[in-house]
């Protein structure tokens, strides 16, 4: 369970080991119940470490109600219901799944999984509150946020299948998290909306340096600040010229300030949990009914694709040296036949098509002179192939 | 060197150009207080001149294809649009672009803004050869000898070159290509060679075998007073390329009265055709007896500009040519050579004893020397440049900049200045030692070589001097990459916050190969997956390959795995492709590779970061190698057979249990299972993970409540290097680019020495 007093027990925790400079320590990773220590077992043992660590615990007060943890509180620009990540979801409907609960909108099916009347008031309840940052992490200091406000803690299921491209800086939720996309990347959370992302590559900017090129820590609040579209690409322009600068205040999380918060609501959440299982209950029901249908048809087609190839698989022979494809894409067109000698390197053998992108696939130095023999199983224009498989084998 | 302030109160300045250049001209009119619009295309959207300018206008912003919307600073059209919309009153287009383009400098003109180059019929006509050769001759400037007109036929080509003298040189109207030009040294081979030139419009010129290029700087105020600012020389150029320019030339300082008679010929010419703002005139020089020839005058600022300016401390010629722009916008018969007598000639009349100074610039290309100077568009990974007082950088990159195909891959240029020639070159051997450029292949090991070429040294290089320069890279070329190989380093990072920690996945092999080569263990490499590479090594190199069993040969000759090799200098090795069961071959180069820079910590390739532009190797790429010639004596080392590691079908891996291996997610007997099955290793595995094929887990639960809809999904958790985590059904070990956190339970953690 999401539990505020479990993860700031282990922020206060984090603290005290830091403050010990445990010699072999590479790094603790934090998240919302937990946090693993990473160590260097030529430098420290096991043993010695978790004596350590055992210390530090005891060492913390019995409660955390009363601690406070400074922070800073930065505002981030968000596009809600953005014209990007509804690409990236038209683009997942039309080639990785086109039914599904959260299709063909991640904001209306976190409306209604939430027992919310429409997508405004979902959007209105994310934005409205502000968010504390429980972990950074999983890849390239991904932040994984949850609302303070309990009110406004929706839940969603994650994509099943995930998708294959996500842009930056896009905002999601699975389960009862949400994370900032930190570079494009597949993923699986919900969508609601674009921001600027927390992290800087080449460490451009007020915020970043090329030793931290990330932006975020634990404990950090981050409050949001609704932007048009048009707004958002001249923000991002100025991001990756490193002329962006976030509002960045200090700050302090009090948990009993929080309590004291908590319970003035109390009423009001267990209301909104109340709708919110609701909700969650009738789509976790019709997305079983939807995934075992697509599930189906998935089965289907492969089974089909299989026949089909093994009818027309005759291209000659298959073994021995052959030229590769260099990435997973498309066969666009074969520029070579069977028996062909090859005149160059640059002797082009087959176009493949990815990200809307001709790609050349060149025989290479190796194969001057010799003759094609044949093609790889996949190697058909309008059909697909993986990075590594054979595209056209030499004598 | 004048007051800023008033002069320009009311202006606003327009750079019609990208790059170094942009940037330059914006330095001068932010000095002046000038406020300045820079304009830029799509793949410049983030580039330095945009940030520097108050202004920033987008050219063609809905031209989506990057390729058309980078030729956007070429659309007078479209940035006279700009100028009007903005109030700009001045219009700087630096060099290349619209700079020599009549139309455009007519257009501004036309549309009442102040063009700071030279009018446009003096463009025009300096365009046109013909035009700008009759203009020299009415001065008395002189042009290369040759014959006046086309030749009628052989007997009338004999006669010219009688006339000329022997060598001569057959030129065809038609120009270009190696066709174009033939050099005849006598009669007979004159008329052996002329019937190669067909019905082609054919002429002939005086050829020199060792030529010089000599340019003088000229600035004109229009009404017919001109003054020079000393010559350049660029004699090291590659096919009519400049490379490495100079102020003075060390061939005139060695003849003044030559040096004299050439400024005076260019400010003849200059006032002869009442130039106005900033030129050069560009001369041939016979390097045997010093003749010069009259080639072309350029009618804008040249790239080598920083040279003259280094030399005569104070002098900005953009200042001038702003200068001298709006002076004459106030007052039609305004001059600013009159108005300040910091412009007058006698400045610039420096007799070679007493010059102060000498200045070099090189530029820095992202091309390949050793691929026909090849651009190299591609990210730079790091960009370091040191400061010295004596040093002057015009540049536009820094880490992470792109270097784009649709521009000229001009990274920057170095201008050093020394008291003397030879102490310019000290430091700019110097400067050239310590630049760090890391990305794509350039130029600066070239410009290095050349800059510690006794011929350029002695100040004797002509403009043939590089086509017979030996350049050697210290580098490897990759023929051919196959499906994944690249640099890695160990132990990579350990950093946390997800970063992953990279590095080799077979790390003991790796370090193997490192220890065979004499290199620390950690030295980054390559690592290979399954499909072999051909790599070829310009110079010797030390090597060794370890790993999955693979063939080897060096030029065709098979050679061991496990042991320490040299390649000869020009030697192919080939890696073929993984033949037992392993998957991974690892390469160490004596030296490793001093070019690929750290990011956060190392050189591994992760993510689209690091190694060598983020990716795995493809034909092409070249890789800059260190010290990575063997000193010591090329005694064979090898690894004992006993100790090489072998790399069976089967695998048993030791395990710590936990966390989540507990009945509340798996029932016992699926516990028991799970570390009875024999697992197999699925196709889909790389380096984020080995992904386990076998039984369906036995699960203890009907949903992973708040984590997910699946047993396998909780909340959160920390993964551990090694760590087995079971997404969905299936357990994966997660390795060197795997997460450190997620959603998944973890059933156990890999002991890392089985990793």
């Amino acid at each position: 369970m999401l539990d505020f007093a479990i993860r700031a027990r282990i922020h206060a925790f984090e603290t005290e080991v830091r403050n010990r400079a445990i010699p072999g320590v590479w790094f603790l990773a934090p998240c919302i119940r937990s946090t693993m220590v990473h160590f260097d077992p030529l430098v420290i043992s096991q043993a010695s470490l978790l004596a350590t660590l055992v210390e530090a615990e005891v060492a913390l007060p019995a409660s955390v109600e009363s601690l406070e943890f400074p922070g800073r509180k930065i505002t981030f620009p968000v596009v809600l219901d953005d014209k990007w990540n509804r690409e990236a979801l038209e683009k997942y409907m039309r080639s990785i799944r086109d039914r599904a609960v959260y299709l063909p909108s991640n904001i209306e099916y976190l409306a209604r999984n939430n027992g919310l009347k429409s997508a405004q008031d979902a959007l209105k309840k994310l934005v409205e509150t502000d968010w504390l940052i429980l972990g950074v992490g999983f890849y390239l200091a991904c932040p994984f946020l949850v609302p303070i406000d309990p009110r406004s803690r929706l839940v969603g299921q994650k994509m099943n299948p995930s998708r294959t491209f996500t842009p930056r800086g896009a905002i999601g939720i699975a389960g009862p998290v949400a994370a900032i996309y930190p570079i494009e990347s597949p993923g699986g959370y919900q969508l609601y909306g674009r921001t600027l992302p927390p992290w800087q590559t080449w460490g451009k900017g007020r915020d970043f340096s090329p030793e931290s090129p990330w932006l975020l820590r634990p404990f950090d609040q981050v409050a949001w600040e609704i932007v048009s579209e048009e707004e958002y690409a001249q923000l991002e322009t100025r991001f990756d010229a490193g002329q962006y600068a976030f509002k960045i205040e200090d700050t302090m999380f009090s948990m009993a300030d929080y309590a004291t918060f908590i319970d003035s609501i109390a009423d009001e959440v267990k209301e909104f949990k109340i709708r919110q299982a609701q909700g969650a209950v009738s789509e976790e029901t019709r997305e079983r009914e939807l995934f075992a249908q697509w599930d189906r048809t998935r089965r289907a087609e492969l089974e089909a694709r299989q026949q089909d190839a093994t009818l027309t698989d005759t291209t000659g022979d298959e073994s021995g040296e052959h030229v590769a494809s260099s990435l997973s894409a498309h066969v666009w067109k074969i520029k070579c036949a069977v028996g062909d000698v090859i005149q160059s390197a640059e002797h082009v053998l087959v176009v493949l098509e990815a990200m809307k992108t001709e790609v050349n696939i060149e025989a290479g130095e190796e194969f001057v002179g010799r003759r094609v023999k044949g093609f790889g199983r996949g190697a058909k224009e309008g059909s697909s192939v993986s990075a590594g498989e054979p595209l056209v084998y030499f004598e | 060197m004048t007051d800023p302030a008033p002069p320009y109160a009311s202006h606003k300045l327009l750079v019609a150009n990208r790059g170094e250049i942009a940037i330059r001209v914006l330095r001068t009119a932010r000095r002046l207080r000038i406020p300045t619009v820079a304009v830029y295309t799509r793949v410049d959207a983030t580039a330095p001149h945009v940030v520097l300018a108050d202004e920033a206008v987008a050219l063609r912003p809905d031209d989506d294809d990057p390729a058309s919307n980078a030729r956007g600073y070429l659309d007078a059209d479209a940035i006279l649009v700009i100028c009007k919309e903005r109030s700009v009153t001045l219009v700087h287009p630096g060099y290349g672009f619209l700079s020599e383009n009549e139309r455009f400098a007519q257009m501004v003109v036309d549309a009442g803004i102040i063009w700071l180059g030279p009018r446009p019929d003096t463009i025009e006509a300096m365009g046109l050869k013909h035009r700008a050769k009759e203009l020299a001759t009415e001065v008395d400037v002189p042009l290369v000898p040759g014959s006046k007109s086309l030749l009628r036929d052989v007997e009338d080509a004999v006669g010219s070159a009688d006339t000329i003298g022997y060598p001569v040189m057959l030129k065809s109207t038609a120009g270009g290509g190696g066709m174009g030009l033939v050099v005849c040294y006598n009669a007979d081979e004159l008329r052996a060679k002329f019937t190669l030139f067909h019905n082609d419009g054919v002429f002939i010129e005086k050829y020199f075998a060792a030529a010089r290029h000599v340019e003088v700087q000229v600035f004109g105020d229009g009404q017919g007073r001109a003054i020079h600012m000393g010559e350049r020389e660029c004699s090291v150029q590659r096919r009519h390329q400049k490379v490495i320019e100079e102020a003075p030339s060390p061939f005139m300082v060695r003849r003044p009265a030559i040096q004299q008679r050439m400024w005076d010929a260019a400010v003849r010419l200059a006032e002869h055709v009442k130039y106005e703002s900033a030129g050069t005139i560009e001369f041939l020089v016979d390097d045997a007896t010093g003749d010069f020839f009259f080639l072309e005058m350029n009618t804008r600022l040249q790239v080598e500009h920083p040279v003259t300016e280094q030399v005569n401390p104070g002098l900005d010629i953009v200042e001038l040519m702003i200068l001298q722009g709006v002076t004459r916008h106030d007052k039609p018969t305004g001059s600013v050579l009159l108005a300040h007598p910091a412009y007058e000639q006698s400045v610039y009349n420096v007799l070679p004893d007493k010059r102060k100074s000498h200045a070099i610039e090189v530029r820095v290309y992202c091309e390949n020397p050793a691929a026909q100077f090849k651009p190299s568009p591609g990210v730079l990974q790091q960009v370091e440049i040191p400061e010295y007082e004596w040093l002057r950088v015009e540049s536009w990159v820094e880490s992470g900049t792109t270097i784009t195909p649709y521009f000229d891959p001009l990274a920057c240029k170095l201008i050093v200045t020394g008291s003397d020639r030879s102490q310019a070159i000290t430091r700019l051997a110097q400067v050239l030692g310590e630049v760090k450029i890391y990305g794509p292949p350039n130029n600066l090991q070239y410009l290095r070589a050349i800059c510690e070429s006794e011929i350029f040294k002695a100040g004797s290089a002509t403009t043939t001097f590089l086509d017979t320069f030996m350049f050697t890279p210290k580098a490897f070329t990759v023929l051919t990459g196959g499906l994944e190989t690249t640099v890695q380093d160990y132990p990579g990072r350990r950093i946390g916050l997800g970063i992953p920690r990279s590095g080799p996945m077979d790390s003991l092999a790796f370090r193997f190969a490192n220890i065979l080569v004499g290199n620390d263990p950690g030295m980054e490499g390559l690592e290979l997956t399954l499909t072999g590479c051909r790599l070829m090594f310009h110079v010797p190199t030390v090597i060794a390959v370890t790993g999955a069993t693979v063939k080897l040969n060096v030029n065709g000759t098979s050679v061991p795995m496990w042991a320490r090799l040299v390649i000869p200098a020009g030697g192919k090795l080939v890696i073929g492709n993984a033949t037992g069961n392993g998957m991974r071959a690892y390469l160490a180069v004596k030296g490793g590779f001093p070019e690929i820079p750290k990011y956060l910590g190392s050189k591994s390739t992760s993510l689209g970061l690091g190694g060598y532009q983020g990716r795995a190797l493809a034909a092409g790429d070249q890789i800059a190698l260190g010290d990575c010639t063997s000193s010591d004596s090329p005694s064979t080392l090898t690894i004992p057979t006993a100790v090489v590691p072998s790399y069976p079908t089967d695998w048993a891996i030791d395990v710590l249990a936990g966390p989540h291996c507990d009945p509340t997610f798996v029932t016992p007997s699926g516990i028991s299972a799970f570390f009875a099955t024999k697992w197999t290793v699925s196709a889909a595995s790389n380096r984020m993970g080995v992904r386990l094929e076998g039984p369906r887990i036995e699960w203890a639960r009907e949903t992973g409540g708040e984590g997910g809809s699946h047993p396998s999904n909780i909340l959160d958790n920390g993964y551990a290097f090694g760590t087995v985590n079971v997404n969905g059904d299936t357990p994966v070990i997660l390795t060197n680019e795997g997460p450190d956190m997620g959603g998944y339970l973890c059933a156990c953690t890999v002991a890392s020495a089985d990793m």
